[in-house]
């Protein structure tokens, strides 16, 4: 992520932090993740992009060792520190990757930072910067914008947000613009993201040194059915906007 | 790169607030850098449950607070929040009722505002309601006392105010090896003496613990801090202290306390009270029981050499001094950080920017001769940044 990209979040702390009790993230993302993730006891974690800090904090609460939490948007990384000096949860926020960070972790966490590639080569960087933090046999956790995401730009309004392709007529070409608005109470502003092709994503992770990538659809964990998950939740669980990768650091 | 909503749904608008306590705690401190600790909104409730509420400044964007500050009327009378006395050969109403915004009594203060490439929007739209809310109350204008000269600057290029510098600051930058890497840096002559002050506490049966809040009795508190601010002229009582300490403790601000105390026996013979937030720490009220007759240099130990190690210890890289007792804080290592205040008139009547400059360059001048190798490098901006000049 470049510089203006991660300018265009300074002011959006508060809403993200809100998002997490969004029902697709509170019952569809974050229970994936967790379950994805698994048991955190004594694990040191980056998590990279960690907006206000909310994975970092949950994590830390849960057990795990060393928490880092790293973005380049000054606004998020205030609310972050504030937050977690409040909860008395010992988590280095840092804007910057320093040396000793360097393959020290258990576990790299990424969610959506991806779609903030805003070209191919700083796609490719990114990996690099994720898989370099992880030791060998380290795994990186990274949700991307689905590469099947609903391009209907209206698809995902119920949920609280809008995906827009700029070009509505070709909405899966690499490295194509997505406007995020965020609508749930009212227009709340937006930011870009861009969209990356499974095979892109495939192909730059693995070039950072992932191995044994798999590919884990969102689910509401919590109902052993999506049919009995609330039905509001329904048309997202059908085409969920964003996916998890998984993969271990070679 | 935000996404070009429509103007009015990206446009902030700006009014006085609800009361402090009905705004979102989190989505206020995600204004606050590490820097700003005075107006964080902890700080900020502490002193609303002490000393009554005020009335809010906020800026609001389509996604939620971009800026905001709190009003008070500053000092009445001469002391440290006297704006005649900070501005006494400038030509302007001075004599006048001015607006101040920041917490109340802060010798730090930072615009809480969003980040980025929208601050100075932010920040201009905070001068506007500011502007408007003296002009409807009567002041003759605002100020922002006691910033950061960079910060001044800035805020006073978004709302068109003046910078006048009035204040300084101390502060130390921590190494990792704290008090022995501090000392490190000294000439011999420093270094002795200040071992010498450390062994005379010890020689006299002084010690060190350090506590946090939940292990402090708030009335000795507030008698040792009391009779610290008698002896150097301050007149507030020990029923007004307590009141502070017993807001901070409703508002949680307590839970950032790290108070250092002196003791001989089972016996508080001092304490310094520092708050802890993001890198720094915050060092804000010290207290003496100056009924023992003890010359053991406790102020120094409570305040430097033992904060050094526990900050490094800590994690923690810088301790803030504040302002008062410069010289001796300089001769222990501390560096001296300019402070500004912005100053806007409402009435349409212009500070003169030509008298502000020279007032600034006097001023560094001052500073310049009492702290010459002591100077941090923003003192740099008063000559290369002047006001520009109407």
């Amino acid at each position: 992520m470049n510089t203006a990209s991660s300018d265009q979040f300074n002011e959006y702390a508060s809403i993200y932090e809100d998002m997490s009790q969004w029902p697709f993230r509170k019952y569809i993302e974050i229970p994936s993740v967790f379950q994805e993730i698994g048991d955190v006891d004594g694990l040191s974690i980056l998590d990279f992009g960690c907006g206000t800090g909310m994975y970092a904090r949950w994590l830390k609460q849960r057990g795990a060792g060393q928490v880092v939490g790293y973005d380049l948007t000054e606004g998020m990384l205030n609310y972050a520190r504030r937050r977690a000096e409040k909860e008395d949860l010992d988590i280095s926020f840092v804007s910057h990757l320093g040396p000793e960070l360097i393959g020290q972790f258990d576990l790299v966490l990424g969610v959506y930072v991806l779609p903030y590639a805003t070209t191919r080569p700083e796609l490719q960087a990114m990996c690099a910067d994720m898989v370099r933090l992880m030791r060998p046999g380290g795994r990186l956790l990274t949700l991307p914008i689905h590469p099947v995401y609903d391009p209907h730009p209206n698809y995902y309004e119920p949920y609280g947000f809008r995906l827009i392709a700029e070009d509505p007529e070709n909405p899966y070409a690499d490295g194509e613009r997505v406007k995020l608005e965020l609508c749930k109470n009212g227009e709340q502003g937006g930011v870009f993201a861009w969209y990356w092709s499974a095979t892109s994503l495939e192909r730059a992770l693995e070039q950072a040194g992932l191995r044994s990538l798999k590919w884990r659809e969102l689910s509401a964990s919590a109902y052993p059915d999506a049919n009995q998950a609330p039905k509001e939740l329904h048309a997202y669980l059908q085409r969920p906007h964003s996916i998890i990768i998984e993969g271990v650091r070679g | 790169m935000v996404v070009p909503l429509r103007d009015d749904a990206r446009a902030f608008c700006s009014g006085v607030s609800e009361k402090l306590c009905e705004l979102d705690e989190h989505e206020w401190d995600a204004l606050v850098s590490d820097e700003n600790f005075y107006n964080s909104y902890r700080w900020l409730r502490a002193l609303e449950h002490a000393l009554g509420e005020t009335d809010v400044l906020t800026v609001r964007g389509p996604a939620g607070l971009v800026a905001a500050c709190t009003l008070w009327n500053g000092g009445q009378s001469p002391g440290l929040f006297y704006l005649p006395s900070f501005v006494a050969d400038i030509p302007g109403p001075w004599q006048q009722k001015f607006l101040w915004l920041g917490g109340r009594r802060n010798t730090h203060n930072g615009v809480s505002c969003i980040e980025g490439r929208r601050r100075f929007e932010a920040q201009a739209e905070l001068g506007r309601c500011a502007s408007d809310y003296a002009r409807d109350r009567g002041y003759a204008g605002f100020v922002m006392p006691y910033m950061p000269y960079s910060a001044a600057l800035k805020f006073a290029d978004a709302i068109g105010g003046t910078v006048i510098l009035h204040s300084a600051e101390a502060s130390l930058e921590v190494p990792e090896t704290g008090l022995s890497g501090v000392m490190a840096r000294w000439r011999k002559h420093a270094r002795v003496q200040s071992k010498s002050e450390i062994a005379t506490f010890r020689r006299l049966g002084s010690r060190v613990e350090w506590a946090a809040a939940v292990e402090l009795d708030d009335s000795l508190a507030a008698d040792l801090i009391t009779q610290n601010r008698s002896r150097y002229g301050g007149v507030s009582d020990h029923e007004w202290m307590q009141k502070i300490l017993a807001g901070q403790r409703t508002a949680g601000v307590s839970h950032f306390v790290n108070a250092a105390i002196s003791k001989r026996n089972d016996d508080i013979t001092a304490l310094t009270i520092f708050y802890s937030f993001g890198t720094a720490l915050h060092a804000r009220y010290f207290g003496a029981n100056y009924n023992l007759d003890l010359n053991d240099f406790r102020y120094f130990v409570l305040s430097f050499y033992e904060p050094l190690d526990y900050a490094a210890a800590n994690g923690f890289t810088k301790l803030r001094l504040s302002t008062s007792a410069l010289r001796a804080k300089v001769k222990r290592g501390a560096k001296i950080e300019p402070q500004a205040l912005v100053a806007k008139c409402v009435d349409g009547q212009p500070i003169c920017q030509h008298s502000a400059n020279q007032h600034n360059l006097r001023t560094l001048r001052q500073y310049q001769d009492e702290f010459a190798g002591h100077l941090c490098r923003d003192w740099e901006l008063v000559e290369s940044n002047p006001n520009l000049t109407s």
